[in-house]
This record gives structure tokens, C-alpha cells and sequence, in this order.
């Protein structure tokens, strides 16, 4: 049941009464005044006085079956906003005789509704609004409202436009419906009833939902964070009138052709008068991205857009892509690529879209966050120093007065330096160009020719020119410099803005205890205190040079060297002849897991050679001997290299005895031993006619260390020499260096840095003479490889001597 | 205008006794005498629009159907309100009634269905109505057959009631069909069960109530066509008081009138020796204490009323 107000008057089609009583009665029902007493006896009833007048224009009438006891329009209709009634229409409307007022010349229920309504014909009453006229397509709206139906030629908003189908969900599911042929109509933005809204909208307005139902493309928030449209105030109708609008396009308040729509709120940019950027004069037919030009809409649509705008500050152009903050924006006119033919800014410009908290105080000059909204904290940008409305400076730059404002304190130290140049009226501009520089660091001076990276080049464009002879040149300083992508630079040490005439060069000073190079080479800091770094004069001078005083290019503080870290080592110490190897690269059976090689300048590199900083850190004053330590599960350092000794740990060769920190290789070895002696001897010497001999007999022998293992006989005959020993079986002079050629010795058979399997199995751990660190093979065929068929006999005289009448070299001790 | 036929009198003898007599203009228009004794008309977020029907709660509250607002507001005696229930469920709710149990049973209109809501608003149980005419079934009102097992439901649309086994969810018979005579309604809009099982229903569009015998299958009307005291324009509410009698509001006279069981007059309702016209009276309610309900639709309350006995 939704609209049967006309139940009433149905009563005679569905009860079947007496026709007498239904024609009176039935109008009865609503023309309260027609009651038989009041219309014919002319009195008051008991329950009712007689009614003043005898129209049924009455509310009350209306509601006593709209109150849900015919049908429920409580909401609808009593509730939400309606149509206007108990009003005079407005002076100048015309109200036609088909639509009557009520005796007092007001709107009432009655000026658009009769229970005799045309409708009844052909709808079902519960489909039924008893209209007076028909008004699926604004028929009736029309009547009184016609102004307001004539469409965009008069100011209005379109009506009757073919929808096309497209009627929006939104709308669907409101109060409002669209014309006969799916057109639009007025009840397709309000609605007679049932409205939420009180100029009768089908909805609410407060977001404009009623117009981006249609116009899905513009959604005002008041929300930058949603771009591309202008931030409703209010809503549309800030801007827009519906009806009765000053100008043709768009249906806009005011017109806007010269600007002054905008500038109603805007009036802060009235400044754009005069300027370069008031387009409408110096550009009035340059586009924007909706291809609206200056001359239709304004000089602020060049630049700005209210709907669709491409980025932040409702910008109508295409940014520029890449660049940062407001620099997008200028960056669509003021750039080469555009073929507008304006000021472009270059390659190097002065940079925006970064923070200026570095600076301190800009001095009122703006900052902009990420919408380009102003912000203290902000970054700067092009608006920073451009005031862009008034196509102007914001502040005057006659000797560099703007740069100042922030810069300033650069300035200062500047004045009276190295770099006061003082030659483009300012500190600034001799140096820097804001605009169209050369380089980095604006640079306002062509870059030197040079394959060095663009910062260095920035600097040699004086330093180290033909023109500039008194500027020092880069090409002396010794220390590295990263490339374009690096971060060290020559600004890493010397502060352009700082070089007073006299003064340090450097940011930090780098004689004394050298904070200018301690800044970065923390580590290399350790040295201080140690017995590397006792020079109060030049901490890191004493070894290291900065700048090529000789064209010699070497980095330290000695004289020219094929080994230059050794040789820097050696100026202060004295290394015994027969020291660990050096200036050597090792073998690949040596290459270091974990220690460095250096070139012969002393850089480090993996194709390097050993030197003392493979083995020493000079700078690690905590360590002792400086030596760089272990690798963490090592149980040396020289096994870094020496990968094969540490096979020795946990042996009978392992002489740590489980001291904690001891060196497993320095009871036997020392990399600087102080007598001349082979194999980096370190121990105690024995008996013997070779050096290897001697270094096994050094403990075991009678009174030895390894008294209880020493041999009664340690070496091969003499007469049974062998000067060309087979694979693996290594022959040793007798300064025990070892070779293909040589004599045998203790190590011929046995390898000391490695225990045999095979002692475990057969001896318990203990082994005999043929297995007890004995190399692979000794046991089975050690003899026969060199005596061939012969072994045998010659074992058997070798070890069983008293059978021949000589005793035997090696005990017996067994068939 | 009243019985038609000889039926069982149940009109207590003591009902005279709140009988008053004015002389108003010549005319005597038998007074019942009203005091008023409040009114519910809570604020704020519980304030009413455009309310249908009022339900008394033990512990001194109310029950009032917030149409509009699609819910039940429940106050104290002061009318303050304390919580509401349903504005998630309901739908331009007309009818509201309650079991012994505790269960509100509504006429959710424009669902088209009857639900009972516990005191938490929660859904016990939900019934659509049958579709018996050419109309969508539209409930609006229902009162208790049989308490707590048989509803009587108003279907305002397909003029008819219907009847509700809510234990089973089965619907019963239905009574009535569109048309002016006695086994006939025209809107029907609100009923009441009188304790002797008299149904009243109020017929709006046929300007009457009209009583049915279920016992008996007899019908009989009450009030007819007028606009003196007895007659009826748009009646709304029904309800019976202790006593049987029948109390009837008339949403464009304003006025409130009682009538024995029987159909004839009894009274109409004053104050200070005036008829009493109320705005837009609706549904009526009586409490434990015999107090009088009246629910003004426009007026957003229900004011209540001592009647002089």
C-alpha cells in the first residue's frame, strides 16, 4: 500500500453501498464540510464545530489517513521536506487556474493534488499521486516553474537530456526518477516528497552527492588528498547555480572569462594583474591539458584546473615527470622540451623538494609539503623564491640578498676568504648560478675538461686551470675520490665557504690528532695510544701523505719501495733476514682465507702480495704485536694461509698443552726469528747433519722434551742418498728447504703437522715408526719406491744389523 | 447503531458510577471526566516521531512504538527515556503488543511481516503474513486471541485479519474481506480483545468499530457516520478497560469516546467539564492502575489520564 489515499473514495467500488448513501459519504469522507449537519443543517456537531471553510486543504485531513490507518506517509510525506505549502508563491510566478491556491491564496496539498486526480484513470491507487496534471516529464512543475525549464540556454541546468539508459544507481535508489523517454526531468534532482534535503533535493548535498551522481568525475571533499578537483567549501553550489546562473558555462555564479569567479575568494591573487603569468594577456590562447585556453576561461585556467586537474594545486597541465615538489608544475612551461620557448631552469638547478631544516631559519620565505600546502617544516620549492602570481622574486637579489636569506651563514664564512671572490656583486653568484648551472653544486663557471667525475671537475675548473695557476690542483692530493654516484668528494675535506686567507683548508684539521681523518677512519683511530700512535704533532702524517709533494704518488710517509707498506714498516723496524716471506703473492695453495694482500703502493687487493700489513694491523694498538687475530674457530693466525697445518691441533705435535690464547704454531715457529735458521725455526735445535734433523732433535732426543720417542737412529744412511725423490715424498737440504732433490730426513717420511689414521687402528693411539705421523703410503711402500725388489734385503740390513754382524739401525722388536 | 440482535449483557453495573453528566449548549453530551496524570514524552535521542502505540511494563515502564524512528523506545513512568530496541530490524512499525513472557510482538509494516523482539531487541521469532488479496499484506496492528499462543493480525491492506498460532508459526483463519457490511472492512486499522473474547476492530474508511463474536459468529458495529457524540469520522484506537467497556479515539474530532460493549454510548472523554480533543489520538492503553494511555501521533507523546470513577 503506498499512495490509496483514494480508498476512501473507492468505497462505493468496493462495498457495493446504496449509490445515495456512497455519493455522499464517500465525499464526505474528505470534504469534512460536507457532513449533513454542518452542509446541510448548517450546525455544529458535538464532537466538531462547523468548519470555516469548505475546501479540503487541511493537513490534518490529509494525515488522518496518511498516518498509516489507510496509508503510511508518515515519513514521506509529513516528515521529510515537501514542496512548500501554507505559502504565497513568490511575487512574479505565475500560478495557473488548473493548480488553485486555498481561499488565502496560499500553496496547499490541494493546489497540486484532487482526490479527482488524472492519474486515477489510468494507475491503481496504490500507484496513484491524484496530481492534478500529469507530470511523469515535469508537465506540472513546469507550470508554475517554468523558468527554470528551459535549460542551459537560459542559465539553467539541462533538462530533458536523453540519459541514454544511464540513470545512476544512486539515483535509482532514491526518490528520484527520470522523464518517459529516460530523460532528465526536475524530479530527477528533487523530489515533491520524501526529501531529506529542504530545497527538495533526491539527495543530500552536503558531499554534492546529488551532482556526482551524474558528474562522477568530480568529487569535491574539500580534501586536496583527493586531487583533481577544486575543494568544495561547501559544495558544488559554491561555485555552480542549478538554476538562474550568471554564466552560460558551466552553469558558474559568476562569470569567469576574467577571472573573476576565481578572484571572488581568491582575492589575494588580484596580483596576477600585470604579471607575466596573467595569461589571459600574455598568453591567452595557450591551452591547458583540457584544451581550455586563457581566453575562454581565465588566466588562472592556464595553469589551474577546478575539475580533472593532473596534480597537486589542481595543476591543468601534464607535470613534469621526475621532478620534484612545485618544480613538476613550473617544470610544464619552463623547460626545453615543452617548445613553449620560456626561461627553462637547465640540468642543474637549485634543488627543490628538499628539507631546509638544515638551514635554520628561511626568513619568512615559504616551505611546502608533499601537496605543496604551506608548512614550516616543509621542503622548499620554485614558490620559495618565486612569488609565481606575480611573476616576481619574493624578495630583491641585488648582491645576492635572497640567497642570503637562507644561506647566510655560508656567506659568512665566506667573507674575506679563500672564495670571496666578489666578483658578480655577491658572494654568491661568482661561484653559483641558481639557475642553468654548469654542474653541481650550481656551478656558475663552465667544468674543466677531465674525465674525473663532475663534482672534481667543478673544482678544477679553477683549481688546476692554465688561468688559475695559483689555485692548487686536485691531481696533487693522494686520497681517493668516489665517483659521481660516491659520496667523497673534495667538499668531503674542504669546505668551499670556509678558506680564510692563512687558515686550515681543511673542515677539520688533519695534523695534531688528526680529526679531519678520524671522522671517517674511526677504526684506524685504535692506533691512538699505542706504540703507532704517539705523535702529538700528526697522528695519521707520521706515516701517511696527503698531497704529492714528489709526483712520486706514494701514499706513505717513506721513501720509494716494490714493497711500499714494508717499506714504511721499515723505517722504523729492523726485520731479521730470515723473517716470514714478503712482497711475495702466494701460491693457490696459500691464498688467504681472510687477510689482506696489498700492490706494491699498498693498496689492498686480492691479486696482491704478503707484506707486513697481511699479518699486522698497525692501527689496532689493543692487539698484541699489532697482529690482526685469528679468524673466530682458528687456532692461528697462520693458518689463514697455512691451511693444511691445522691439521696439527689436538696431535702430539700440539705443544698449546690447553693454554687458552696460545699459539699453535709458536712452539715451534716465529715469523721474525732471531738466528738465522730454516723452516722459521723457533725452538731449541738438536743433534743432527741436516736442519731438519736438528729441528726434531730438539726435543726428541735424550734430555728432550720427547725424550721417550727419540730415535736411536734418525737418519738414513748417508751412502743411500737419493737425489730425485718420488711424488709426495719430500727431500730436504741440509738448511731444510725442501725439493724434488735432496737427501732424506725425518720429514721425508714423516709429515709433523698431520697424525696418521692408521696409528689409531693398529697401535691405540700410540703408533710405531711406520705409522706415527707418517705420510700417506710409508708404511706399505715407502722402501720399494725407491729400492725397488732390493727392500726387502735392504730393510732387513737396515733394521736387522745383527744378523750381518753390525747392529741395526732400528731396533727390533719383533719376527 | 449497537447490537442488532439479543447478546450476553457484560457491562458491569458499576460502570455508571464514573458517569457524569454536562449540559453544554443546550445539548447534553454524556462527560467522562479525565485528569491528567503525565505525559511520555522523552528527549533527545529518544525523542518520538510521529508515534502509533503504547504497551505498559511492569516495574512502572513503557513501551511506545517509534514508528518513524523504526524502533520501541521503553521509558519510565516519567516518560524518560531508558534504552530503545529494534531500529535494526523494524520497519516503519505500526502495531506493538506484549506476551506474559515478555516478548514484544510487533506489526512491522512495511516488512510485511509480525516479529517478536526479546527485551534485547534481539529477533525470538519472525512470521510474514499470507498473501490473500491483490495487496501485499501490510500488518498494523495485533492484539492477543489466546494469550501467548494466538495472535489476531490486522492486515490493513487486504482488509482482513488474520490469526496467528505463534507456537506453531501456522496462520489460521481470516476473517473479513473489502466492503461496508458487518462481516466486512474498509482499512482496518487497530484491534483489541475485550475479556470476555469481544473483538474489536477498528474499521476506518466504514467510520466505525466493528465487534465480532467469535463464540457466536455474531457482528455488531459500534458508533456510526456523525459528527455528534456516539458517531465516529476516523477512528483509530480501541482498547477495553477492566470493566469491558470500550474506549474509541477519533484522530480528526480528536476526541475520545467510551461505549459498553454492547455499541452504545457511554461518554465522551473530558476535561474540566470540556470535551477533551486531543492531536491526532491514535492507539489507547490502559495500565495496572486503570490509567489511560493516549497515543497523540502528531503531538510525538502519549499524555496519561485518571479517570474519575
Amino acid at each position: 500500500m503506498r499512495w490509496p489515499l483514494a480508498a476512501a473514495l473507492a468505497v462505493a467500488a468496493v462495498s457495493g453501498a446504496p449509490s445515495q448513501r456512497t455519493d455522499s459519504r464517500s465525499c464526505a469522507l474528505c470534504h469534512l464540510s460536507w457532513m449533513p449537519a454542518f452542509l446541510d443543517e448548517g450546525r455544529n456537531g458535538e464532537l466538531m464545530a462547523l468548519p470555516e471553510s469548505n475546501v479540503v486543504n487541511s493537513v490534518d485531513m490529509c494525515f488522518s489517513c496518511h498516518d498509516g490507518s489507510v496509508v503510511d506517509s508518515r515519513e514521506r510525506v509529513f516528515l521529510q521536506h515537501g514542496h512548500s505549502t501554507g505559502v504565497t508563491p513568490p511575487e512574479g510566478m505565475e500560478i495557473p487556474e488548473e493548480l488553485p491556491l486555498d481561499a488565502g491564496g496560499d500553496i496547499s496539498c490541494a493546489t497540486c493534488h484532487t482526490a479527482h486526480g488524472t492519474d486515477m484513470r489510468r494507475m491503481d491507487m496504490a500507484n496513484a499521486v491524484f496530481l492534478r496534471v500529469e507530470n511523469q516529464d515535469s508537465q506540472m512543475c513546469a507550470m508554475c516553474h517554468g523558468e527554470t525549464m528551459e535549460g542551459l540556454g537560459r542559465r539553467n541546468h539541462a533538462v530533458g537530456v536523453d540519459l541514454g539508459g544511464g540513470w545512476p544507481e544512486a539515483l535509482a535508489q532514491s526518490v528520484a526518477t527520470q522523464g518517459q523517454s529516460h530523460q532528465l526531468v526536475c524530479q530527477s534532482c528533487h523530489a515533491a516528497h520524501g526529501s531529506s534535503d529542504e530545497n527538495l533535493l533526491a539527495l543530500p548535498m552536503d558531499q554534492s552527492q546529488l551532482c556526482s551522481a551524474c558528474h562522477t568525475g568530480h568529487l569535491p571533499t574539500g580534501d586536496l588528498a583527493r586531487p583533481g578537483n577544486h575543494p568544495a567549501v561547501d559544495n558544488c553550489t559554491t561555485c555552480h547555480r542549478m538554476h538562474e546562473s550568471e554564466s552560460e558555462s558551466a552553469l558558474l555564479f559568476r562569470d569567469n572569462r576574467d577571472d573573476g569567479l576565481c578572484l571572488f575568494c581568491h582575492t589575494d591573487m588580484q596580483v596576477l594583474a600585470g604579471s607575466r603569468h596573467h595569461l589571459s594577456e600574455t598568453a591567452p590562447d595557450l591551452a591547458n591539458a583540457s584544451s581550455l585556453t586563457p581566453r575562454q576561461s581565465g588566466s588562472c585556467s592556464g595553469c589551474h584546473a577546478v575539475h580533472h586537474a593532473r596534480g597537486p594545486l589542481l595543476w591543468a597541465r601534464e607535470p613534469a615527470a621526475g621532478a620534484a615538489g612545485d618544480g613538476a608544475l613550473c617544470l610544464s612551461c619552463h623547460a626545453e622540451d615543452t617548445g613553449l620557448g620560456l626561461p627553462a631552469i637547465g640540468d642543474f638547478s637549485h634543488p627543490v623538494g628538499v628539507s631546509a631544516a638544515s638551514l635554520g631559519d628561511t626568513g619568512g620565505l615559504p616551505l611546502f609539503d608533499d601537496a605543496l600546502r604551506r608548512e614550516a617544516a616543509g621542503d622548499v620549492g620554485c614558490g620559495t623564491c618565486h612569488s609565481v602570481h606575480e611573476t616576481r622574486l619574493r624578495r630583491s637579489n641585488e648582491g645576492d640578498a635572497l640567497c642570503l636569506t637562507c644561506h647566510g651563514e655560508q656567506a659568512e664564512q665566506l667573507a674575506g676568504g679563500h672564495h670571496d671572490l666578489g666578483e658578480a656583486g655577491g658572494p654568491c653568484a661568482s661561484c653559483h648560478a641558481v639557475h642553468q648551472a654548469h654542474g653541481p653544486g650550481l656551478a656558475a663557471r663552465p667544468l674543466a675538461e677531465s674525465d674525473a667525475p663532475a663534482h672534481e671537475r667543478v673544482c678544477r675548473s679553477c683549481h688546476g686551470d692554465a688561468d688559475w695557476p695559483e689555485a692548487g690542483s686536485p691531481d696533487r692530493h693522494l686520497h681517493p675520490l668516489h665517483s659521481d654516484d660516491g659520496d667523497l668528494r673534495c667538499a668531503s675535506c674542504h669546505d668551499p665557504h670556509r678558506l680564510p686567507e692563512g687558515g686550515p683548508s681543511t673542515r677539520l684539521a688533519s695534523a695534531g690528532d688528526s680529526p679531519l681523518c678520524r671522522d671517517c677512519h674511526a677504526r684506524q683511530a685504535e692506533v691512538v695510544g699505542s706504540s703507532h700512535g704517539r705523535s702529538s704533532e700528526d697522528l695519521c702524517g707520521t706515516c701517511h701523505r696527503f698531497l704529492d709533494d714528489d709526483g712520486s704518488r706514494r701514499l706513505f710517509a717513506a721513501q720509494a719501495s716494490e714493497d711500499a707498506v714494508a717499506g714504511l714498516c721499515q723505517t722504523c723496524h729492523t726485520v731479521a733476514l730470515h723473517s716470514h716471506p714478503r712482497a711475495v703473492a702466494p701460491d693457490a695453495s696459500h691464498r688467504p682465507d681472510h687477510l689482506p694482500l696489498f700492490s706494491a703502493r699498498g693498496e689492498r687487493g686480492s691479486d696482491g702480495v704478503i707484506t707486513c700489513a697481511t699479518c699486522h694491523n698497525p692501527h689496532d694498538g689493543a692487539a698484541s704485536d699489532f697482529l690482526r687475530p685469528a679468524q673466530e674457530g682458528d687456532p692461528a693466525l697462520c693458518v689463514d694461509c697455512h691451511h693444511g697445518r691445522r691439521a696439527v691441533a689436538g696431535t702430539a705435535h700440539d705443544l698449546r698443552q690447553g693454554v687458552a690464547g696460545a699459539s699453535l704454531c709458536a712452539p715451534c715457529h716465529r715469523a721474525h726469528p732471531p738466528d738465522n735458521t730454516g723452516l722459521l725455526w723457533g725452538h731449541d735445535l738438536g743433534p743432527g747433519p741436516d736442519f731438519v734433523t736438528q729441528a726434531c732433535t730438539g726435543c726428541h732426543r735424550e734430555g728432550g722434551d720427547a725424550r721417550p720417542l727419540a730415535p736411536e737412529t734418525t737418519r738414513h744412511p748417508s751412502e743411500a742418498v737419493i737425489l730425485e725423490s718420488p711424488p709426495g715424498i719430500p727431500l730436504y737440504d741440509i738448511h731444510g728447504r725442501s725439493g724434488g732433490a735432496g737427501e732424506i730426513t725425518c720429514a721425508t717420511c714423516h709429515d709433523v703437522h698431520r697424525w696418521t689414521a692408521r696409528a689409531d687402528q693398529d697401535s691405540g693411539g700410540e703408533g710405531t715408526v711406520l705409522t706415527s705421523f707418517t705420510r700417506p703410503g710409508v708404511a706399505e711402500e715407502l722402501c720399494a719406491t725407491c729400492h725397488g725388489q732390493e727392500a726387502l734385503v735392504r730393510y732387513l740390513l737396515y733394521h736387522r744389523g745383527q744378523r750381518w754382524g753390525r747392529p741395526a739401525l732400528v731396533p727390533w722388536s719383533g719376527e | 447503531m449497537g447490537r442488532e440482535l439479543t447478546a450476553p449483557i457484560r457491562i458491569p453495573a458499576a460502570f455508571c458510577l464514573f458517569l457524569t453528566v454536562a449540559l453544554r449548549a443546550g445539548a447534553a453530551v454524556p462527560l467522562v471526566a479525565l485528569e491528567e496524570a503525565g505525559q511520555l514524552a522523552p528527549g533527545g535521542a529518544f525523542a518520538l516521531s510521529m508515534p502509533s502505540a503504547a504497551v505498559r511494563l511492569p516495574g512502572d515502564q513503557w513501551a511506545i512504538l517509534d514508528g518513524v524512528n523504526d524502533r520501541i523506545v521503553i521509558t519510565d513512568g516519567e516518560g524518560n527515556g531508558l534504552r530503545t530496541l529494534g531500529q535494526d530490524v523494524l520497519n516503519a512499525p505500526l502495531g506493538l503488543t506484549r506476551s506474559s513472557e515478555g516478548l514484544f510482538w510487533v506489526a512491522d509494516s512495511a516488512n510485511g511481516r509480525v516479529v517478536a523482539l526479546s527485551v534485547s531487541g534481539d529477533i525470538e521469532a519472525e512470521h510474514t503474513l499470507p498473501r490473500t488479496g491483490r495487496q501485499p499484506p501490510e500488518p498494523v496492528d495485533l492484539a492477543w486471541l489466546q494469550e501467548g499462543r494466538v495472535l489476531a493480525v490486522v492486515d490493513n491492506n487486504n482488509h482482513c485479519i488474520h490469526q496467528l498460532d505463534v507456537l506453531s508459526g501456522e496462520w489460521g483463519a481470516t476473517w473479513g474481506s473489502a466492503g461496508t457490511q458487518l462481516d466486512q472492512l474498509n482499512h482496518p486499522f487497530t484491534v483489541a480483545i475485550g475479556p470476555t473474547g469481544l473483538m474489536a476492530i477498528v474499521d476506518v474508511i466504514n467510520s466505525r468499530v466493528l465487534c465480532r463474536e467469535p463464540e457466536y459468529d455474531f457482528n455488531f458495529q459500534i458508533g456510526e457516520w456523525g459528527v455528534d457524540a456516539g458517531a465516529l469520522y476516523r477512528p483509530k484506537g480501541v482498547a477495553f478497560d477492566r470493566f469491558g467497556r470500550v474506549w474509541v479515539t477519533d484522530s480528526v474530532y480528536g476526541v475520545v469516546q467510551v461505549f459498553t460493549d454492547s455499541g452504545d454510548l457511554i461518554a465522551v472523554a473530558a476535561e474540566a467539564g470540556e470535551v477533551r480533543h486531543f492531536r491526532t489520538p491514535t492507539r489507547l492503553a490502559f495500565d495496572e492502575r486503570g490509567r489511560l494511555a493516549v497515543v497523540e501521533m502528531l503531538a510525538n507523546r502519549v499524555t496519561l489520564w485518571s479517570i474519575a470513577e
